[in-house]
């Protein structure tokens, strides 16, 4: 199941928030959570939610343990078991894949399937296991709070990877206020209209500009696209992917705080960024600061020589692109990152600082704009084609009827998306929620506007949600 | 040694503490951002009545679809504009529940029959009408075309160059997709499931639409690989029927190609005219070919074709029924002797396709022509199934909007007779088509004893053997130019031939 759907919203939703305020006790209200939670996660994999609960066992265990010493044997373990099924489900495929490239062996690929959200639980979990570790939390005694932590639909299955030591005390203890309820209403709402209404629409626009007569985007299909129809679906798809991601982030976020969790941001504007090591600190905040706490940092971080900081940045990078997926594709992503953020540690970044902040903006934006060239297409001759065709080297023409006319029908779409990625209607917001103390029509029509628009991007949302299952049967009507 | 092993131990505990030092640090901050300035303090109390009345009404609107959606009578059930029931409620088992299908079924459902459903994807398709400027819209994915070959197809012997042109359709799906599944294994996974699914994919789409104005166009795609099958099945055709029968061949444009101007015409869709020439030109002397295109083009500032539907207009089917008679050496009879009837208020298969409003201006008005006296029809149900008597007009008044195009011969069944007792002569002829056909059909029947279609896609017989049997002299095969870029189709015209 996933948010952005009806039948979270209109059942699995509202059936799981009555059950939490109908049970009046947090211990209650827990289990609802629980149990909801593993519904939710068995609707997607009804078989391996068991490994999801296997794995919460075996790292409630283990941290338990380590209060008995030998700490490091069980942390150890722990790595070795949660890394270990991480590696089998999701590089197996790929590592046999390559070997057979490179050797011609083994002729038979295992065909694994990928449990939803395999990436963003474990490192929750191993997160727990090494804050146990280190000392900075203590073991939970109980079970059923580390599975709850796990498994919680709000971050289960798309993140964000929010540390056990930050809802520790509100496993046990919550705290609901009208401000909560409502603050998280509204992000929810938010969220979901980034999802649906923008990043869906960006998604099938940059789909539709590229792609072959079935649907689907093939080396033919970039290799026949035209310049402007590459420009306009990368642009596209930037937009989709920011959306996508930060939409999801806010709804979990949104939902938390309904029911009391304060979850960390996850994303800061990314696209506003004045560098590539500034937009790393504004996309997807809790997966960089799981690798700065847990590898980077360990590895000796920035207080070593420049050779060793470098190293440490690549090893980092190389497993960032990893994680994104299991495919060559996401590793030169990863290292495209590294190259920019190194070349901003020797000598850019201090140049950047100089220079008016449009020029970081600027050099940021196409950095980011041609690494998703990279994460995009996992196909190095589709990806090829597509960077080929970027600067007219396919010899296409630069623009077609098709590439014009899909353009100005999303002429107003595009703009108003582009705007909504900058921080301008949250400022114009406070400005006018500032004002509003001194005004008492400011008041009236600010809190009238904080009413109306999460419900009109959730009855747009729902309404784009049922016009999406329109799926017109027209087989042999001819 | 040792005194290392301390100084990393140290300098670990240096860098933890850094790290939460730095968490600290940053805790810190987002709490200072977070406390209000005098300024915000005094926004917020101003404000503070907005957080539970926000609470309230949002809950009651999630509360309130909520429980609309679980009264089960509001569901719908079918789609009369997708031409489809609308998923159930899946059954359980064991087995659906365990691979995940069965909460997946349950999902579709649940969005699928959503109450309210019809009004919602309009309301959705005008939302997305306000995200640009309007005027032209492209709905759908582009087939790429292949060239068209100036020089007609050499091929002499038909099984030979079956299989030589069904070998190109196989090589170039799978060069296709074959790169975007398997990246870097060689050989080592197969992926005919993929092609498989492609060439599905292919054949449930309309393509392209161009929606202009109140009007819309199918985009065509030149397919060699099918057209050279489509020479080759009629060549056929006329190969097995020779002796027995007369073999006609009509390729029917589409209004793309008759009803924009050549300049307006967007490039990527294949010159119809040129596409024709080829087909014809490679056709043997088995087959008799008519020039349906110039006589619509000829006539193309009237009502040939439905602006909301892929399909010609009676009228555009008169115009080729003309030219068809006139291949023969015969006249048509003229369109003032044949019974009109007019059917408004008909959105077909583009309007289905796109849902675009600015088509719901362009509704269109189905005229039929039917011939006076005494004529009567049947039709089957099955290949070898009982004739049903039916009407060949139906009045389709107060059908669905997106039916009305069925008022023709019952629309699209195996097997359709019509008989006109007032013509004495014994004369006969098989109309092969898909549903452009419909519309033809009646005005043949001012001029045959017996007209038999045959819709190639749901007749199972053989070709050979009906005509034979029935004793019949000639035989048409009408085909609209999209059913020759779809290697489906005709893949069924062949079984039929065969």
């Amino acid at each position: 199941m996933v948010f952005s759907s009806l039948v979270f919203l209109y059942a699995f939703l509202p059936i799981c928030l009555l059950c939490y305020t109908l049970a009046k006790t947090t211990p209650a209200r827990n289990v609802v959570l629980l149990v909801f939670s593993l519904v939710f996660y068995a609707w997607g994999e009804p078989i391996y939610v068991l490994l999801l609960v296997g794995m919460a066992f075996f790292d409630w265990l283990f941290a338990l343990q380590m209060r008995k010493g030998h700490r490091r044997l069980w942390l150890v373990l722990s790595c070795i078991v949660n890394l270990g099924i991480l590696a089998v489900f999701k590089y197996l495929n790929f590592a046999a894949d390559s070997v057979c490239a490179l050797f011609g062996m083994p002729s038979v690929i295992p065909s694994i399937a990928l449990p939803i959200g395999i990436s963003f639980y474990k490192f929750q979990l191993l997160s727990y296991v090494i804050d146990v570790y280190r000392g900075e939390v203590l073991a939970q005694p109980r079970f059923d709070k580390v599975l709850l932590y796990a498994s919680l639909f709000h971050q289960c299955i798309a993140g964000p990877i929010v540390r056990y030591a930050h809802v520790e005390a509100e496993i046990s203890e919550r705290r609901v206020d009208w401000e909560g309820v409502s603050e998280g209403i509204r992000r929810f709402c938010v969220g979901l209209g980034k999802k649906v209404i923008i990043a869906n629409t960006c998604g099938q626009l940059a789909d539709t500009l590229i792609a072959a007569g079935n649907g689907n985007i093939t080396l033919a299909s970039v290799t026949a696209a035209d310049g402007a129809a590459l420009w306009v679906s990368m642009f596209a798809y930037t937009l989709q992917i920011y959306f996508d991601f930060s939409g999801y982030s806010d709804m979990a976020i949104g939902m938390g705080r309904m029911i009391g969790f304060r979850y960390l941001e996850n994303f800061n504007y990314p696209y506003i960024a004045r560098s590539v090591k500034d937009f790393w600190r504004r996309w997807h905040m809790s997966l960089s600061t799981f690798f700065r706490d847990y590898v980077y940092i360990p590895l000796g971080g920035s207080r070593c020589s420049l050779w060793r900081n470098l190293f440490n940045m690549l090893v980092v990078w190389a497993l960032t692109g990893l994680w994104h997926g299991a495919s060559w594709n996401f590793v030169l992503w990863g290292l495209w990152s590294f190259v920019f953020l190194a070349i901003e540690k020797l000598f850019l970044g201090k140049l950047l600082d100089r220079l008016p902040a449009v020029f970081g903006v600027i050099y940021t934006l196409a950095v980011v704009f041609f690494g998703w060239v990279l994460f995009r297409f996992q196909d190095f001759n589709v990806m090829w084609a597509a960077v080929q065709g970027l600067f007219g080297f396919t010899g296409n023409y630069w623009t077609t009827f098709e590439t014009t006319t899909l353009i100005k029908n999303y002429a107003f779409f595009l703009p108003v998306a582009a705007l909504c990625a900058t921080p301008l209607f949250k400022a114009i917001s406070r400005r006018w929620h500032v004002a509003a103390g001194r005004s008492r029509v400011l008041a009236v029509t600010w809190s009238v506007a904080q009413i109306v628009w999460p419900m009109v991007l959730l009855a747009v949302s729902t309404v784009m949600l049922v016009g999406d299952s329109y799926n017109p049967f027209l087989y042999f009507q001819f | 040694m040792k005194h290392a092993r301390r100084w990393k131990k140290g300098k670990k505990q240096k860098l933890q503490l850094s790290a939460r030092l730095d968490r600290q640090l940053k805790a810190n901050e987002e709490k200072r951002a977070a406390e209000p300035t005098p300024e915000d303090a005094s926004a917020a109390k101003a404000t503070k009545w907005m957080h539970p009345v926000r609470v309230v009404l949002l809950t009651l609107l999630f509360a309130a679809v909520s429980v609309v959606v679980w009264i089960l009578p509001l569901r719908p059930t079918h789609s009369d504009f997708e031409q489809r029931d609308l998923a159930a409620f899946p059954a359980w088992s064991m087995e659906t529940m365990l691979s995940g299908e069965y909460f997946d079924d349950m999902s579709l459902w649940f969005s699928d029959t959503f109450p309210g459903r019809e009004t919602w994807v309009n309301l959705s398709a005008a939302i997305r009408h306000c995200f640009g400027l309007r005027g032209e819209t492209i709905h759908g994915n582009i087939q790429q075309a292949d060239t068209i070959p100036s020089a007609p197809s050499t091929t002499t012997t038909a099984s030979s160059t079956t299989t030589s042109s069904s070998a190109t359709t196989t090589t170039t799906t799978t060069t296709t997709t074959a790169t975007a599944t398997t990246t870097t294994s060689t050989g080592t996974t197969t992926t005919t499931t993929t092609v498989d699914k492609d060439i599905q994919n292919q054949n449930q789409n309309l393509g392209a639409i161009l929606v202009r104005g109140d009007m819309a166009f199918e985009y065509y795609a030149f397919v060699r690989s099918t057209a050279d099958k489509y020479i080759n099945v009629i060549n056929d055709a006329g190969n097995r029927l020779k002796g027995t029968a007369t073999v006609y061949d009509m390729l029917v444009p589409t209004s793309i190609d008759v009803m924009l101007p050549a300049s307006e015409r967007p490039s990527a869709s294949s010159d119809q005219g040129a596409a024709i020439a080829y087909m014809y030109g490679s056709m043997n002397g088995n087959v008799k070919t008519v020039d349906a295109r110039s006589a619509l083009l000829a006539h193309n500032k009237e009502y040939l074709y439905f602006h909301t539907d892929h399909h010609w207009t009676a009228l555009g089917a008169y115009y080729a029924y003309d030219a068809f008679m006139q291949a023969q050496g015969k006249t048509a009879t003229p369109l003032a002797d044949y019974k009109q009837h007019a059917f408004d208020g008909f959105l077909g298969s583009f309007y289905a396709d796109t849902k675009d409003t600015d088509l719901k201006l362009g509704a269109d008005t189905v005229y039929a022509y039917e011939p006076f006296g005494n004529v009567t029809m049947t039709y089957r149900k099955d290949t070898n199934g009982a004739e049903n008597p039916y009407k060949v007009i139906t009045d389709v008044t107060n059908w669905s909007a997106r039916y009305k195009y069925n008022t023709f011969i019952a629309g699209d069944q195996p097997l359709v007779t019509i008989t006109n007792h007032d013509i004495k002569d014994n004369s006969s002829i098989v109309l092969v088509k898909e549903s452009f056909g419909n519309a033809f059909a009646p005005l043949l029947a001012s001029q045959y004893h017996k007209v038999y279609v045959l819709d190639y896609r749901y007749y199972t017989g053989g070709l050979q053997d009906f005509v034979k049997s029935h004793n019949v002299s000639t035989v048409l095969f009408l085909n609209n130019m999209s059913a020759t870029r779809n290697s489906y189709l005709v893949g069924k015209m062949d079984d039929l031939v065969r």
